[in-house]
């Protein structure tokens, strides 16, 4: 047993005979980097585990919060379909009833007023 | 499962890279046409919120997009001419509205919310047609606001951004201005500046500044030189219409308006020299409590011109100025009505009381003023909000109104499908309220209306039960008028504020339920409601409800058929029977009608005296077609007498013609009768309608160049015979054959009265 691991290791020995290890430099630069270059590569190479619950919650938080700040900044922003505009604004279509003229949206909330005033009597 | 992932930092660092370029792309440059693209979708499909959308697209775009929007939703679309302002346009009893009101397309913007992208339009954007355009369409609005100096300004500051060429329009523009200002001076130096460097080829051009500057010599006094200025135009003007016409012979249908227009003043200018000195229009445009209305549109429309809506080239548009004051030169001579175009602030709650025969008539020379007040709408007490008026009488009342003698009372019953008959209940009322028993509004508030069945006419079921449809929401409304029945105010107008809303004027009448003969005309069953009717009368002749529906449902059928006279027969008992039951105004005048259209002389007399006795049973239409019954009897002192009582109570003075031919006929001169016919001028809306003072004009000469006056005075008195009688087959024969071309055209247009 101990022969044969002895022999093993002459053959090994002799296999690499030609061959010299000449970059110990460069390997002790990366494992030990000094300079700043080398440090910045390190960094740019470096391997992160990153954990996917954690960072996953925080930066749905921050998209979030992101998205409620740039709302409120423009409250009126042309994204909702049924944000209302002040009632001046609304004002845009003219309806006939009972031989006047309303602006409808008047029109229709004193119509709706008056049919809960009518039920709520009722 | 594993929960974490292992990633290099320089792979981490690249994604956050493409990521937040994505971003920055999409923030950038999708986002903002995204949000354009939305905006102008939104404004299209025209929302509650449609215009802030704009608004804030066009603030928010790049320079070049921001033109685009402007150009596309503003300029576009907006008014050239200060017609385009206004929402809605008033004159002779009519109101139309040219604010949209249905529900689809974009909404329109105001002066108010247009001008700032007007004004910086016509300061920064590019200069072409468009922003030509935008600087006329600045200065429109800022007429509307009644600010003509800014007008003036804005447009003179426009030009220095053209060329010469470019500015012509808008410095003939600034030259009217001047001169509807009365800064004649200015005025006429601008169109010196003008005609200086125009080529001919500016042709309509040459003949707007002609036109204008005729009209400056005309309020100089100087007519001769106008008359010089404007022939001469004319004539350039035909030359080069005619090698047009020569280089383009198919376009043979094509008309010059300028040239029209040309002609137009020319014979304008023929008859302000014969008479020395032009006619004028002018007033003021005020409220009820005296404050002038600053930048309203004033028309002066041609009695041919006021069948349809206003267009931009009526030749007598202006806008009131900072004082409410209006005025129109060189008024051609004829018929005119005065329509008045507001915005939609400005009419809110006001009403501008204009009856439907308010003429101007213009001659050469005179000067008319014509003082418009607005006044403001008046207000309903009850029946109101879609109360339901149950006992057996309905009670109308309403807040009362300074200077009212008289109310008139109107009911409307929606047809659906949009429609409404709407009919003048009462009037002559001199309380503010009025109370109807039930029954009598059943029998009084009808009016025939037609609906489309199967492809069919037929009488429109609706309107045939009118009030007596407990189902139907009905509205009404007031009207206030002075000692001299001229309308003062009315309950209903534009009401577009809170403060203005009121009550809304709808009311149910539920006072009986549906009987299933009802229902079976509702169903538009007309022949099964009719049998159903008629049972229930015979079984109980106190129905009064099934008498009153017989009546109307076979004068319904009646007029829609092609036969009408046998079933005006079979309801002759019935509407005999209702006028002996219950004799109200509706039913005596039904019978007056039938005695009337039957020749029945006695009994149309008859039947024309119960009216007489029923307060407001008779007015200018019944009192005519009786006193045209009496020219049927022979009867001409009567008859004429009372045509000259007609022509007092109706406006329209839709007989005339009849009493002219009686006036002739019994007095002989020709000249009186002509006198009568320029007193009352027939008003009838139908365009080509006879004018009699041109007849009895044309009937003058003739008779004065007839080889013996007294034979074609005998030939005269003999067709009159003839048409009194009712023998129009006679008249006719005669007038095939005759060479009197004037007594002729007298006597068909005499045939045509109704």
């Amino acid at each position: 047993m101990g022969s044969d691991r002895e022999r093993i290791n002459e053959k090994l020995r002799q296999e690499l005979e030609p061959l010299r290890f000449e970059r110990a430099e460069q390997v002790l630069e990366r494992t030990h980097p000094r300079t700043w270059k080398a440090r910045l590569a390190a960094l740019w190479n470096k391997e992160l585990d990153i954990a996917l619950v954690p960072v996953g919650a925080v930066v749905s938080v921050v998209a979030i919060a992101l998205m409620a700040v740039l709302r409120l900044g423009q409250p009126d922003a042309g994204i909702g379909w049924n944000d209302a505009g002040n009632s001046d604004d609304r004002r845009s279509k003219l309806v006939e009833a009972g031989g006047n003229t309303y602006w409808k949206e008047d029109y229709e909330r004193a119509v709706a007023k008056l049919e809960a005033d009518d039920q709520h009597q009722g | 499962m594993k929960r974490t992932i292992n990633i290099k930092v320089k792979h981490l660092v690249v994604g956050l890279l493409a990521a937040s370029a994505v971003v920055w792309l999409y923030a950038g440059l999708v986002q903002p046409k995204a949000s354009t693209h939305l905006a102008e979708y939104r404004y299209r499909q025209g929302g509650g919120d449609a215009k802030p959308a704009l608004f804030r697209a066009i603030d928010e775009a790049p320079a070049a997009e921001r033109w685009r929007l402007i150009r596309e939703y503003m300029i576009e679309p907006g008014a050239d001419t200060p017609l385009g302002v206004y929402n809605v346009v008033v004159g002779l009893g009519s109101t139309y509205t040219t604010y949209r009101t249905d529900d689809s397309g974009p909404p329109a913007f105001t002066v108010e919310e247009k001008l700032p992208y007007l004004t910086d339009y016509v300061r920064r954007a590019p200069v072409d047609g468009y922003m030509r355009r935008a600087a006329v369409q600045q200065a429109v609005c800022y007429l509307g606001l009644g600010d003509p100096k800014a007008a003036l300004e804005e447009l003179a500051s426009a030009e220095r951004r053209l060329s010469k060429n470019e500015a012509k329009s808008l410095k003939m523009m600034r030259a009217t201005l001047l001169a509807d200002r009365g800064e004649d001076e200015q005025a006429l130096a601008l169109l010196e500046e003008l005609s200086a460097d125009l080529s001919t080829n500016d042709a309509d051009l040459n003949g707007q500044i002609a036109a204008l500057k005729a009209k400056l010599l005309v309020r100089q006094g100087d007519v001769a030189s106008a008359r010089e200025e404007v022939a001469r135009q004319r004539k350039a003007h035909e030359e080069q219409w005619e090698q047009l016409r020569q280089q383009h012979p198919n376009g043979s249908g094509m008309r010059s308006v300028m040239l029209e227009q040309l002609g137009r003043l020319d014979e304008l200018l023929r008859q302000t020299a014969a008479v020395g000195e032009p006619a004028a229009v002018s007033g003021t445009v005020v409220r009820g409590d005296g404050s002038p209305m600053v930048g309203v549109g004033v028309f002066l429309r041609h009695r041919d011109d006021v069948y349809h809506s206003v267009l931009e080239n009526e030749p007598y548009q202006t806008i009131t100025d900072a004082s409410g004051q209006f005025r129109f030169d060189g008024v051609l001579p004829g018929s005119y009505a005065l329509y008045l175009g507001f915005t939609c602030e400005q009419i809110d709650g006001w009403t501008w009381p204009v009856g439907g025969n308010d003429w101007i008539d213009v001659a050469a020379g005179k000067q008319l003023t014509r003082q418009v007040t607005l006044r403001k709408l008046m207000d309903i007490v009850s029946p109101v909000d879609s109360e339901a008026v149950t006992g057996d009488e309905i009670r109308f009342r309403w807040e009362p109104v300074d200077g009212a003698a008289t109310y008139r009372i109107g009911v409307h019953i929606p047809l659906g499908e949009g429609g409404t008959a709407g009919m003048t209940l009462r009037e002559g009322v001199r309380e503010t309220e009025l109370t109807v028993p039930i029954e009598e509004l059943y029998d009084e508030a009808s009016l025939l209306a037609f609906t489309e069945k199967d492809g069919k006419d037929m009488p429109s079921p609706l309107s045939l039960l009118g009030l007596a449809n407990p189902d139907n929401r009905f509205y009404w409304n007031v009207e206030a008028l002075d000692a001299d029945g001229r309308p003062i105010t009315r309950s209903n107008g534009y009401r577009l504020d809170e403060s203005t809303i009121g009550r809304f004027p709808f009311f149910y009448v539920k006072a009986r339920e549906l009987a299933p003969e009802d229902r079976l005309l509702l169903d538009g069953r007309l022949d099964e409601a009719l049998a159903g009717y008629k049972a229930a009368f015979a079984a109980n002749e106190a129905d009064r409800h099934s008498l009153r529906m017989i009546v109307r449902v076979y004068q319904g059928l009646a007029a829609v058929s092609d036969d009408p006279r046998p079933l005006e027969d079979e309801a002759l008992p019935y509407l005999l029977r209702m006028a002996e039951l219950y004799p109200t105004k509706s039913a005596w005048s039904r019978v007056f009608d039938y005695y009337y259209s039957r020749e029945k002389w006695e009994e149309t007399n008859r039947a024309y005296a119960e009216l007489a006795r029923l307060e407001g049973g008779v007015n200018g239409y019944t009192s005519s077609v009786y006193a045209t019954s009496l020219l049927h009897q022979g009867r001409l002192r009567e008859a004429e007498e009372l045509f000259a009582k007609a022509m007092e109570l109706d406006d329209s003075h839709r007989f005339v013609g009849s009493y002219i031919a009686v006036h002739l006929y019994r007095h002989g001169s020709i000249d009186r009768a002509a006198e009568l016919a320029r007193r009352y001028p027939e008003r009838e809306l139908n365009p080509g309608g006879p004018v009699w003072a041109e007849l009895m004009a044309a009937l003058a000469d003739e008779q004065a160049q007839a080889a013996a006056p007294d034979a074609y005075w005998r030939e005269l008195r003999e067709q009159l015979e003839w048409v009194f009688a009712g023998e129009s087959e006679s008249v006719r024969e005669w007038s095939a054959t005759t060479g009197y071309t004037g007594m002729k055209r007298f006597v068909e247009a005499l045939l045509q009265v109704d």
